[in-house]
């Protein structure tokens, strides 16, 4: 890992809690609002994910 | 739909739909909160540039603006600043060609959680200038 998380954390997003409350707020919206069904938007995650060799 | 990013007197970056509105405002301001604002500025109008969008500045200096094209030669930018766009340059084209190297040059110019900021905050507007690309065709 290029930027290892802070002592007790888990992941790189750990060094700055408030930005990543804030991406998990705005996450969570695109998720769970919006017109497209989550579905749809799941298969744009995984499609992404595939083209830039991210294992999810 | 609303523009996001906007000052009074400035167009916004790109446009939101109401519902996503709140949320991608407060991403936003968290991203620029924990960042230097004149690097992610930087970072923001060159992600802009690779897309074929010319944003206007909020906090970088109008003479790094107008060499920003030119910023692995031009004197202008600092080593701190070359990392950092070269980064990000590579971050917008292929991810996965930040090499081992570049990822320790960074580390000597920035500590882990400014990393962890900057690489949320070039993440960040590499999808806003993208959205709006998309919005545009």
């Amino acid at each position: 890992m290029r930027i290892q998380p802070p002592p007790g954390g888990l992941s790189l997003f750990d060094h700055q809690p408030e930005l990543f409350a804030a991406f998990n707020r705005f996450y969570g919206t695109l998720w769970t609002d919006g017109e497209v069904d989550e579905a749809a938007k799941e298969v744009g995650r995984l499609r992404n994910a595939r083209i830039v060799d991210c294992g999810i | 739909m609303v523009g996001v990013g906007a000052s009074d007197t400035q167009a916004p970056d790109v446009e939101v739909p109401d519902r996503l509105s709140p949320t991608f405002a407060a991403l936003e301001q968290a991203v620029w909160e924990t960042n230097d604002a004149v690097l992610l500025d930087l970072c923001r109008i060159r992600l802009g540039q690779l897309v074929g969008r010319d944003l206007a500045p909020r906090h970088a200096p109008p003479e790094q603006v107008a060499a920003l094209r030119r910023w692995p030669a031009d004197p202008a930018f600092s080593a701190a600043e070359r990392a950092a766009l070269d980064f990000c340059e590579h971050y917008a084209v292929d991810a996965r060609t930040v090499t081992d190297e570049q990822a320790a040059g960074l580390h000597e110019h920035f500590s882990e959680p400014a990393l962890a900021a900057l690489t949320t905050g070039i993440a960040f507007f590499d999808a806003v200038v993208r959205v709006a690309n998309a919005q545009e065709s």
